[in-house]
């Protein structure tokens, strides 16, 4: 076996509950492939990982594994503003990424929590989305392509530097999601946008959360070009935003429009205020050692029917809710890890499986865990997803035990 | 299994009516939309033309068992060889399955059988405020089905995405029947995207039975604007500096001398006759952001050398503009008998050398080149004039094929934007992936399709798959007087 390790210690502990032997730091794709080779030959386990955003996410093993970690893999491989697209290694922050995008006045139009420390690559692992979503659709809309390693240490490409492209099959797609259970990403290929000239929040305040929903639902309806629109319900009271983004003088024109709805106090963000209200509000309800985080998924239809039945649930223990009801989204954040707590998240997961719904349980202790599913109900065609893992990853290699997988 | 046995289960399972195996009407399943000789046709033992979930599963099941290969197929217009039989085998022809099961507006999502074809979708939701936003050009005849397995674009998919954007799940049949739903990444799901794997692959992992997509709704305010060129490398700067002043317009297309040639006379768009190039750039939106970037992408188009700028801002106006971009591939009967249509696609800062190339491959082998494209995907539309009638054209129109791909290539182009790989484009594969990408690819697929039954040798060249030699035995099989073992 080749000696890749960089850094080794008894245990390291990368997130609470998350431990592992030994941890490697490649620098080339190569290295990955190489060090995941000799992994499965040496019948070992593998966590990759980023920004260690995400690792809590996961069932709770008890194998021994290796780490590798992938922030040996940073910085852009190529970048042409006249094409708007970009190629960047997965371990770049996309806090980084914003930046280099930012000084040709571009983006990745995406919200998502803690940006200096997510990584691109565990971004697209784990397929998080933000309120964006709405408009600007999520990363996987803005992926063209990957390389990736293989559980089976297999080194490969698939699309290109085009934006539209149907040149084989859509593996950097189909990897969005799933969460390094079927290869380690090491490069992404993403289409990039113009930033907005412009950018506007109103933020009403409900006494209740229908009414908000209900106006949240005529927003989304009266203007296609609403650029995002949530729910939030905590101890503070029930709030809505909407956010607009484009020229100057169209951002007025939505705002002022948005306001007309509001039969409530409202006011309104602009600029910097309106993009700090939206990066609080995605990192609010993002993973952390604290406390317990479900990610739920329902049609928009089924939204606010499941939405107030959690916020009877979670109200009494000071929880919070946000829901982006024309997305059918909505997330839960549990203060602390009380009993009460853990009881509440549990009963919000079993109500997510009796209105169909579907949750994942991002972040929580190992009592919520022994006894609510991390990933809910297995999913259909499961069989067909372990068929995928058998050839992407024979011996089992990556994440072992983890995932729904 | 003898063929007569086959022909027999099927029937029972689809009805007299729903099975097709006299070579007079297996005919028209030899071929789809690609140019006869640059893809092979084949015939298949039999098409089938379920109505149900349930006879598609049981088709399948009956084909596992008698060993024959399972194509799914549309309206046909794919340009590829994707819809061909290569080997033979059953044909599933979808168009019969075309209901529109449901349309739910808090949603905005239809859930549809494969045969609905794609403008009847749009036209059904359009009082709502909808639209399903992949448009390819074969919108009037071309399914749902086919646009998922070739994973569709069209003018519009440069603000709108393309149709792996627009579906949120899908009913499938696998190759071993069984009838499974899959979903897309969406907050909570703790699953695979098999949804985004199915998208674009083009028939070989699963027969689409249902989809549910996404419509989106209809923009605001929508104009379009003609702008005319004295060359084609003024247009595609133009295009250029568009994209990057920060624009996304809806769509961004160009089209040649030639083209208009062709065009304006049976279509009377209005493109001036003596322009050496002229975009069409639709942009749509709230109001005051139409009206705001019009004016920009106006002042932008005038400084990149624009000869003339027309603006249209009623439907009947954009309507007429539109004509004679979608009618552009029918208009080219007026020059020629026969066109080889091609589907690069090019980083867009490389689209004026890109272009040039085109006019010397043009010159150097002799043939007529239109160009009519997706000029702000950078997808290319190289339309090769010829007759087949006369000898060596065809052989020519590969040559100059060959030429345009390698040259598309060696500026980081890919093969194809949106009208897939089939048969057609198979042999390049290898100049754009590696040995290793090719059996990742070949990887998934065995994932879905251990035993090649779904339509075997399309998109991965020979030599990559785990079951080839397994196939090759059923090839020689088949060969003997359509008679197969079980």
């Amino acid at each position: 076996m080749v000696n890749h390790t960089l850094r080794s210690m008894n245990v390291l502990e990368l997130v609470p509950g998350v431990s592992v032997e030994q941890v490697v730091r490649p620098d080339s794709s190569a290295g990955v492939s190489d060090f995941i080779r000799d992994a499965g030959a040496a019948s070992q386990t593998v966590i990759p990982f980023g920004g260690r955003r995400s690792l809590a996410t996961a069932n709770e093993t008890e194998t021994a594994r290796w780490g590798i970690d992938l922030g040996g893999l940073v910085g852009i491989v190529a970048y042409e503003p006249a094409d708007l697209t970009l190629s960047v290694r997965a371990g770049t922050t996309v806090a980084a990424i914003q930046r280099v995008l930012g000084e040709a006045g571009q983006e990745l139009p995406i919200d998502i929590p803690f940006p200096h420390q997510t990584t691109i690559g565990g971004l697209v692992a784990t397929g998080f989305a933000g309120p964006r979503r709405l408009r600007s659709g999520s990363l996987r809309d803005l992926l063209i392509g990957c390389e990736f390693v293989r559980g089976d240490g297999l080194l490969a490409k698939a699309g290109g530097m085009v934006v539209k492209n149907v040149s084989g099959f859509e593996i950097p797609r189909f990897l969005h999601g799933s969460w390094g259970g079927l290869a380690v990403i090491t490069s992404v290929n993403l289409k990039v946008t113009p930033m907005p000239r412009a950018d506007g929040t109103l933020r009403a305040m409900f006494d209740d959360l229908g009414s908000a929903i209900d106006m949240a639902r005529k927003l989304v309806a009266a203007d296609p070009s609403i650029e995002a629109c949530v729910v939030t319900s905590d101890p503070e009271g029930v709030t809505l935003s909407a956010r607009a983004v484009g020229r100057a003088g169209a951002v007025t024109a939505m705002i002022d429009s948005f306001a007309i709805h509001a039969t409530t106090s409202a006011d309104r963000l602009a600029s910097a205020a309106s993009r700090d209200h939206w990066q609080s509000l995605v990192d609010r309800y993002a993973e952390n050692d604290s406390s317990i985080v479900l990610a739920l998924g329902t049609r928009p239809r089924d939204v606010e029917a499941l939405a107030i039945e959690a916020e009877a649930i979670l109200g009494p223990v000071g929880g919070s809710m946000q829901v982006s009801p024309a997305l059918g989204s909505v997330r839960i954040a549990l203060p602390g890890n009380s009993g009460q707590s853990v009881e509440a998240g549990r009963a919000i997961g079993r109500l997510a499986v009796e209105r169909g719904a579907v949750y994942v349980l991002e972040s929580a202790p190992a009592a919520l865990r022994a006894t609510l599913a991390t990933w809910g109900e297995p999913p259909e065609g499961i069989e067909l997803m372990r068929s995928v893992k058998r050839q992407f990853d024979p011996a089992d290699v990556l994440n072992r035990g983890r995932l729904f997988l | 299994m003898d063929r007569q046995h086959l022909l027999d289960e099927l029937e029972r399972i689809v009805g007299r009516d729903g099975v097709r195996h006299r070579p007079v009407d297996l005919l028209v399943y030899e071929y789809d939309g690609s140019v006869d000789g640059a893809v092979d046709t084949a015939a298949p033992t039999a098409v089938v033309l379920p109505q149900s979930t349930e006879q598609v599963s049981a088709i399948v099941k009956l084909a596992g068992r008698a060993n024959l290969p399972v194509v799914a197929r549309g309206a046909g217009t794919g340009l590829s060889g994707g819809a061909v039989a290569q080997r033979g085998g059953i044909i599933v022809s979808l168009t019969r399955m075309d209901r529109v099961i449901d349309v739910n507006l808090v949603d905005r999502t239809a859930l549809v059988e494969p045969g609905v074809i794609n403008l009847e979708l749009s036209d059904g939701v359009k009082d709502h405020g909808l639209f399903f936003a992949p448009d390819p050009s074969s919108q009037k005849a071309c399914t749902i089905g086919g646009n998922v397995a070739e994973n569709s674009g069209g003018p519009h998919c440069l603000k709108y995405g393309v149709t792996t954007n627009h579906i949120l799940g899908l009913e499938i049949v696998l190759p071993d029947g069984e009838v499974i739903w899959t979903r897309t990444a969406q907050d909570g799901y703790g699953g695979l995207d098999l949804t985004a794997a199915l998208v674009g692959s083009e028939g070989m992992f699963g027969i689409v039975t249902k989809a549910l997509v996404k419509l989106t709704p209809s923009p605001v305010a929508t104009t379009v604007m003609l702008a005319a060129f004295g060359s084609l490398e003024d247009a595609s700067h133009a295009v250029t500096s568009i994209i990057a002043a920060g624009n996304l317009p809806a769509s961004l297309e160009m089209m040649d001398n030639l083209t208009i040639q062709a065009v304006e006379p049976a279509y009377h768009a209005g493109y001036p006759m003596d322009a050496a190039a002229v975009l069409l750039i639709e942009s749509d939106g709230h109001p005051v952001e139409v009206s705001e970037s019009v004016d920009e992408i106006d002042l932008l188009c005038r400084q990149a050398g624009a000869r003339s700028m027309r603006r249209a801002d009623t439907a009947g106006e954009r309507d007429l503009l539109w004509k004679g971009r979608k009618m552009a591939l029918a208009a080219m009967g007026r020059l020629a008998p026969n066109y080889y249509l091609h589907d690069t696609v090019v980083p867009r800062s490389r689209l004026p050398e890109t272009l040039e190339a085109v006019e010397a491959i043009s010159r150097y082998h002799k043939l007529q080149i239109a160009n009519v494209f997706h000029a702000g995907d950078g997808n290319l539309h190289p339309l090769m004039l010829f007759d087949r009638r006369n000898p060596g054209e065809v052989e020519r129109i590969l040559e100059a094929s060959h030429d345009l791909i390698h040259e598309c290539v060696r500026v980081g182009g890919m093969l194809s934007g949106e009208h897939g790989i089939g048969t057609e484009k198979r042999g390049y594969m290898t100049l754009v992936f590696s040995e290793n990408d090719l059996r990742a690819m070949a990887g998934l697929k065995e994932a879905f399709d251990p035993d090649q039954r779904f339509n075997p040798e399309k998109v991965i060249p020979t030599g990559y798959m785990c079951g080839e030699v397994k196939q090759l035995h059923l090839q020689a099989m088949q060969q003997e007087h359509g008679i197969v073992p079980v």
